[in-house]
């Protein structure tokens, strides 16, 4: 009795390929906690941290709360206190303002009976203003960082596929909406979810009526999107009653496809008395939100502070932590932009522990790409081609794998993928070298003065540390064992490099491939080959996919 | 989770609650991908990439196999003296009184020189090289040079690694070029094996083809002795006990099974073995660097090409004369080249191998003030084996005419020496070799049996039967396609999706010999992969091409 999702009332029969059940997929193992490995052995907790932040700090701020540096947005946090570097960019995408909206957000499908010419032009239309919408999101990603990340983040939590509500401007709206909450409010936003025209699609909220409740809506709402199935102690938050109940609270709401706004029907409605979680009444959409949230809040406050640590610290939550975040979202009715800062800010979050412990998504890595390597001269298909990219990496924007997200962590990493994000990477700085897309040469001369004597030895450490978020002389390579290159009489090498650490002598000669230190020049026409080469070498480390 | 059928609700759709698991669309896209691969004849398995590249593990095919396994194959080993060989003093001009006149300090004299010619001499170093040259197995190719020589290393390399002129900056090596052509199957069949091998840190650029670096990099004898042992890239276990250290063991464990080449290196090393003594590692590293690339070849890695260095070339000062840096840089050179030959020649197949030297420069006439010599033009080049007609070939430059640098000036272009490699050892065509090196080059005669054009895997797909990457890819919506024909042939060529699906059939019928170019407009199709596919009597050749919308 499959149903689609994209049937409106009198939907034409014409249009029946419209319908696409989906082939039955098979069962796959989500990890569990039991997978994960141990949290970070950090002991701060949510204290400030209050130390002025050097550079490696100031990038591990602006990837974990963005998706990448600039040599300007590092240069712009030097020396700030960790904590006041970190409130100011969550304070700076809460003001974010929304975008405006694209011309194509209120296009309506045409009259359901109308000539089947004029509703396949609209059908059509989803297509390239799907792209374009992923596309543009992309774009402020690179553009505007924490906000547009939040968003994702939330998209990754409230997961629908644009494959089964398929119009777009319903997509438009769905992401309008996780922008807009992304630093809200939680239950303000989750509220809100309920009625999103694309989930009420997505999770059949729809054809929930009371003649025929459907709990699809009901279970993700208290098991993905708010509690969990179990409490911190391991107590279950819910039973399948209160699920059953729940669905029947939720009746009475249904998509109109003229519009695409959410409506009430009372007709639909199931206006019996509920029982859940042990109270009693005629709970309609409004009460059992109200509900929810009274009953469960420190379950919710834990597991929505367990996702976010996730997001921005480490795969495993730290309880100590958690506990701490929950309290917080308590006393903020909800409000996350608090939580998240207090996280942000924490000297937990920027122990060295925490540096280059995450391992980067798709999106992370591409967005982070283009950030890293500085480029601000787009050619008008880049993002089309970071949208193609990322779905290569199995990362498919607005189309994730199922309601419970991306599974994230390890899994993003296979020999596949990790193979194609090696020639994904490889492309694009190869591509942008010969489209004149990616510079580097500018970035190096932003790294570190062109003129400085020690180029040859300095600039590989810096750009190690521009894109890799673990020490320099950390990174696990087979240096090179000849000496270098060139006449070493006359121009030996300087002696605080031959006295100092192996590793920037590793680093420079792996940068020089053999030729003299005193030749290099950034400014020297072709550098861009040896500064190319060189990326290709860090993008290559296994380092390079954490962050 | 529980079953929700027994709660009398209606089956959700798939996808769109947790039981149903992740990424089956895309397990289901992947196996439709492969079953089509397969039946275009491509790759059986593995995983097609961003500009089409599987790195995954392949089947091996016939022509890969013909390509590893023939007897008849010949190999290349580049020899790169890195920093400017001083030419002068390696062939030294025993009757030019302007050479004595112009090394006062650094001239190699006439009786201790070792015999060449009635005017030549080699340099007392290159002792253990007469009895090659007597057998005739080295080559002397005077005066190499190129047109407005630059005397900067970095750009000096460039130009010899891609084989471009001076004024011109090209961004592939010559030998990646090469290998493009020779394995024209690349994208549809990589090989696991790598076409190239450098050992050292030299300049990339080298293997460096229009469409991916076609070589590996052997950085470092360690890593090659963690590949031979362990068949592994990266440590696993020698990571830091913190967070960080678990993640980046995971990441370098997949690493390790995602670099297709460490299988086939594992293989050959284990499988070849070195039957003479080499000076020691620390002793002799350009020699320890040679064993190892006479282990593979004994090995059957199937590696055309291999790239090794020495460094120290860059005599500014100090650069003695019968014994010092040079003398000893020298010693080493033929040491390597002796001991390597002699090597291969324990299991006969020295004769499949040819040795070529190249440094970015030569160097001045004049020494300096500092008992060296700077940077200059026009310098010999080597070949060694015993597929050479050994010799001395090319004029000796001139020392008293000279460019306005007061630097020698060259006779034969670099580039000659590799169209001799190309049609010669490799046996390309004149045409092919012009495609490779931008110019017609005619070969210099050091070869002594050359290799007719049809001995070689070319002959697999006629050289003029080509089809190319589409440009611009990726593209939207419109891209053109340029195939080449030996012949008139009946020809098809048609475009396929990702599911193997016919999307379009760009030509079928007869087409004349030449080249063709074929206009595809996408502009109804979705953003995605696709393939086209060339077939007539002469062949079938299958690209990859991307729509990004």
């Amino acid at each position: 009795m499959q149903r689609t999702a994209i049937t409106p009332p009198g939907f034409p029969e014409r249009f029946e390929y419209l319908r696409r059940p989906r082939s039955p997929r098979p069962e796959t193992t989500v990890a569990r906690r039991a997978d994960l490995p141990p949290p970070l052995a950090i002991s701060a907790g949510l204290d400030p941290y209050t130390e002025p932040l050097d550079r490696r700090k100031a990038a591990h701020l602006l990837r974990r709360v963005g998706f990448g540096a600039t040599p300007e947005d590092l240069d712009a946090l030097l020396g700030m206190p960790g904590h006041e570097a970190a409130a100011m960019l969550v304070d700076e995408a809460v003001a974010l303002p929304m975008p405006e909206p694209p011309e194509w957000a209120n296009a309506f499908p045409p009259p359901w009976d109308g000539p089947d010419e004029v509703l396949q032009a609209y059908f059509d239309q989803q297509f390239p203003w799907f792209a374009d919408h992923v596309v543009e999101w992309l774009e402020r990603m690179y553009q505007y960082g924490l906000r547009e990340k939040m968003a994702l983040f939330w998209h990754d939590h409230f997961a629908t596929e644009w494959e089964v509500y398929f119009f777009t401007p319903m997509a438009f709206r769905h992401v309008a909406l996780l922008r807009e909450e992304a630093l809200g409010n939680f239950r303000n936003l989750v509220f809100q979810m309920g009625l999103d025209p694309a989930m009420l699609i997505y999770l059949d909220g729809e054809s929930n009526t009371g003649f025929e409740p459907n709990e699809n809506y009901a279970r993700e709402l208290l098991e993905l999107f708010t509690m969990g199935q179990y409490d911190g102690q391991g107590n279950p938050n819910y039973t399948q009653r209160d699920i059953v109940e729940l669905s029947r609270a939720l009746t009475g709401w249904y998509v109109q496809y003229e519009d695409f706004t959410a409506h009430f029907d009372h007709y639909r409605y199931d206006t019996g008395v509920k029982e859940i979680f042990g109270q009693h009444g005629a709970f309609n959409y409004i009460d059992v939100h109200e509900l929810i949230f009274d009953q469960r809040a420190r379950p919710i406050a834990e597991f929505i502070a367990r996702k976010l640590y996730t997001e921005f610290v480490y795969v495993t939550p730290d309880e100590a932590v958690i506990a701490e975040m929950a309290d917080l979202f308590l006393a903020n009715d909800f409000e996350i932009a608090p939580v998240v800062k207090a996280l942000l800010r924490s000297a937990h979050f920027f122990d060295d522990e925490a540096m280059g412990s995450k391992i980067k998504s798709p999106v992370a890595l591409l967005v982070g790409m283009l950030k890293d390597t500085d480029v601000n001269n787009f050619v008008g298909e880049t993002f089309r081609m970071i949208h193609y990219s990322a779905n290569e990496l199995e990362q498919d924007i607005l189309q994730p794998p199922n309601v419970a997200g991306w599974p994230g962590y390890r899994s993003w990493i296979s020999t596949s993928t990790l193979a194609t994000r090696w020639e994904t990477v490889d492309y694009y700085l190869g591509q942008g070298l010969v489209e004149h897309v990616v510079s580097i040469a500018p970035l190096a001369q932003k790294l570190l003065d062109p003129d400085d004597p020690l180029a040859a030895f300095k600039l590989p450490v810096l750009l190690a540390e521009h894109f890799i978020a673990v020490p320099a002389e950390s990174l696990g390579y087979d240096a090179p064992m000849e000496d270098f290159g060139g006449d070493l009489i006359n121009n030996p090498i300087p002696a605080e490099i031959a006295n100092g650490p192996a590793y920037v002598r590793d680093l420079a000669k792996i940068f020089l491939g053999g030729s003299p230190w005193y030749e290099w020049d950034v400014n020297r026409a072709g550098s861009w080959w040896t500064l190319y080469n060189y990326l290709v070498f860090l993008t290559r480390l296994p380092e390079y996919q954490l962050t | 989770m529980k079953d929700r059928s027994s709660f009398g609700i209606k089956a959700p759709r798939y996808g769109s609650c947790l039981e149903h698991g992740c990424a089956h669309t895309d397990e289901h896209r992947t196996w439709s991908r492969r079953d089509f691969m397969t039946g275009l004849g491509l790759a059986a398995g593995g995983t097609m990439l961003l500009g089409g590249t599987p790195v995954q593990a392949l089947g091996r095919s016939p022509l890969l196999e013909q390509l590893r396994r023939a007897e008849s194959d010949r190999i290349l080993v580049l020899v790169q003296l890195c920093g400017g060989n001083d030419g002068l003093n390696t062939i030294i001009p025993v009757e030019d009184d302007r050479y004595y006149q112009a090394r006062p300090r650094l001239a190699i004299p006439k009786h201790l020189a070792l015999p060449l010619t009635d005017t030549l001499r080699f340099h007392p170093s290159f002792e253990p090289l007469t009895s090659m040259y007597g057998d005739g197995q080295m080559a002397i190719v005077q005066g190499v040079g190129y047109d407005a020589p630059d005397l900067s290393h970095f750009r000096s390399t460039d130009i010899w690694v891609s084989g471009s002129d001076a004024d011109v900056y090209w961004n592939t090596g010559w030998t990646g070029r090469y290998l493009e052509q020779a394995v024209p199957n690349f994208e549809e069949e990589p090989p696991d094996f790598p076409l190239a091998v450098q050992l050292g840190g030299l300049s990339s650029m080298l293997f460096q083809g229009e469409a991916r670096n076609l070589g590996m990099s052997l950085t470092n004898p360690e890593l090659f002795r963690r590949l031979a042992r362990d068949g592994t890239i990266y440590d696993t276990q020698d990571v830091p006990a913190t967070a960080y250290g678990g993640e980046i063991s995971f990441m370098r464990t997949i690493a390790n099974d995602a670099f297709r080449y460490a299988q086939a290196i594992q293989e050959a090393a284990n499988a070849g073995r070195n039957d003479v003594a080499y000076p020691g590692m620390y002793e002799n590293y350009l020699a320890h660097n040679m064993s190892i690339v006479a282990r593979l070849i004994k090995g059957n890695l199937g590696a055309r090409i291999y790239h090794v260095g020495i460094g120290g070339f860059d005599t500014h000062a100090e650069q003695g004369g019968t014994d010092g840096f040079h003398a000893t840089l020298l010693r080493h050179l033929a040491q390597a080249v002796v001991s390597f030959t002699e090597d291969l020649a324990a299991v006969g197949m020295d004769d499949r191998v040819l040795i070529m030297t190249f440094s970015e420069f030569g160097r001045r006439v004049e020494e300096n003030g500092s008992d060296g010599t700077d940077h200059g033009t026009a310098a010999p080049l080597f070949f060694f084996g015993p597929g050479v007609n050994g010799g001395l070939y090319g004029e000796k430059p001139s020392l008293t005419d000279l460019d306005p640098d007061e630097n020698m000036k060259h006779a034969i272009d670099f580039r000659a020496a590799y169209a001799t490699v190309l049609q010669d050892w490799f046996g390309f065509s004149a045409a092919t070799s012009e495609a490779v090196l931008g110019y017609p080059f005619d070969p210099i005669a050091v070869i002594a049996d050359p290799a007719e054009p049809t001995a070689t895997v070319e002959a697999a797909v006629p050289a003029r039967f080509v089809l190319e990457q589409n440009y611009p890819n990726p593209f939207n919506p419109r891209t053109t396609i340029t195939f080449s024909l030996a012949q008139a042939a009946p020809v098809t060529l048609r475009v396929y999706d990702v599911r193997g699906r016919l999307v379009r059939t760009l030509v079928d019928g007869m087409q004349p010999g030449g080249t063709h170019t074929v206009s595809f407009d996408a502009s109804r199709l979705p953003s995605g992969t696709y393939f086209y596919r060339l077939a007539s009597s002469e062949g079938t050749q299958t690209r990859q091409m991307m729509l990004v919308r």
